[in-house]
């Protein structure tokens, strides 16, 4: 028992940053989303970095080509465009991010009457 | 720190004698503008053409059920002017959301705290994403109006023209205090 405490009593607590906060990343188009850990990293730059990794789309979101539009689904599940937020309000705030096309999103647009 | 109203801005269509004919189940109210003139600085997005869309279409019901998973938070979005006086059920900024989340996490957060309070959201009708603005940052509407004509100009193709009556667009907001929509400009910028 004294072994187990010990054992236990060794063990440190978890950093903040190591902890895995899972945020779902999903492409429009594709089936199977991936996960990204927002606690690790430490800019939008690193975000879209590991984006491109995961998506294997690398340099597509980080040159402003703008092929692809990355938002995200707040806590009021609310679509946002990312990179408004100080990045650490970011990763508190961002429930799922989405990666759309600019061509996915002009169709998601609804025509508005504005008069003229 | 002090509680600071959160709000979140709406470009919404003008109901004024500019509105065309045709009916509108669109959930808006209208309401007074400002009237400021601010320089038309639509040529300076005449690259982002692309992404512009034929807004001459006819109105449709309002667009919140595409993208919006819960209908009772109804944040940022109007009652039609009948039902006006009826308090947006739900209105939480997600900032004072995350303001409470963060209360545990000591010091390291206390600075973000600020900024966090200060970030508001902005929804444009037909836009299916918002955006996020920091007020803080603006000293005064001209300012704001700048960068929302920066964020959301495209879409519309002379600039929107905030504060401007022919522009068809107006600008309001809502604060957490009774959870009214008022047109942006009726009180001082402080």
């Amino acid at each position: 028992m004294a072994d187990m405490d010990d054992c236990l009593s060794s063990i440190e607590e978890p950093n903040k940053e190591q902890v895995f906060r899972s945020t779902k990343v999903f492409m429009k188009g594709q089936a199977i989303g991936r996960a990204v850990n927002l606690n690790i990293l430490n800019s939008y730059d690193q975000l879209k970095d590991a984006l491109e990794d995961k998506f294997q789309i690398w340099g597509e979101l980080q040159n402003c080509n703008h092929k692809w539009v990355l938002l995200y689904i707040d806590h009021d599940g609310e679509m946002m465009i990312v990179g408004d937020d100080p990045w650490p309000e970011f990763r508190n705030i961002a429930k799922k991010i989405l990666i759309y096309s600019r061509e996915e999103v002009n169709r998601m647009m609804m025509p508005v009457d504005f008069g003229f | 720190m002090e509680a600071i109203p959160s709000s979140i801005f709406t470009l919404t269509k003008a109901v004024s004698m500019h509105v065309g004919g045709g009916s509108w189940s669109y959930m808006s109210t209208a309401l007074m503008a400002y009237n400021i003139r601010i320089p038309d600085t639509a040529s300076s997005y005449q690259d982002s053409r692309d992404a512009c869309i034929d807004l001459g279409l006819s109105l449709r019901t309002p667009f919140l059920s595409m993208y919006h998973d819960n209908q009772s938070s109804k944040v940022g979005w109007l009652q039609p002017e009948s039902q006006y006086g009826a308090s947006n059920a739900g209105h939480l900024m997600s900032h004072k959301k995350s303001k409470g989340e963060e209360e545990d996490d000591g010091d390291s957060e206390g600075a973000q705290s600020k900024d966090r309070c200060c970030y508001v959201k902005v929804n444009m009708d037909g836009v299916p994403y918002g955006r996020k603005i920091g007020v803080f940052e603006h000293t005064d509407y001209w300012s704001l109006a700048l960068q929302l004509q920066a964020m959301f100009g495209k879409y519309f193709g002379s600039g929107i023209r905030l504060f401007d009556e022919a522009s068809g667009l107006l600008l309001i907001y809502q604060s957490n205090e009774g959870g009214e929509w008022r047109s942006v400009g009726d009180c001082p910028w402080e």
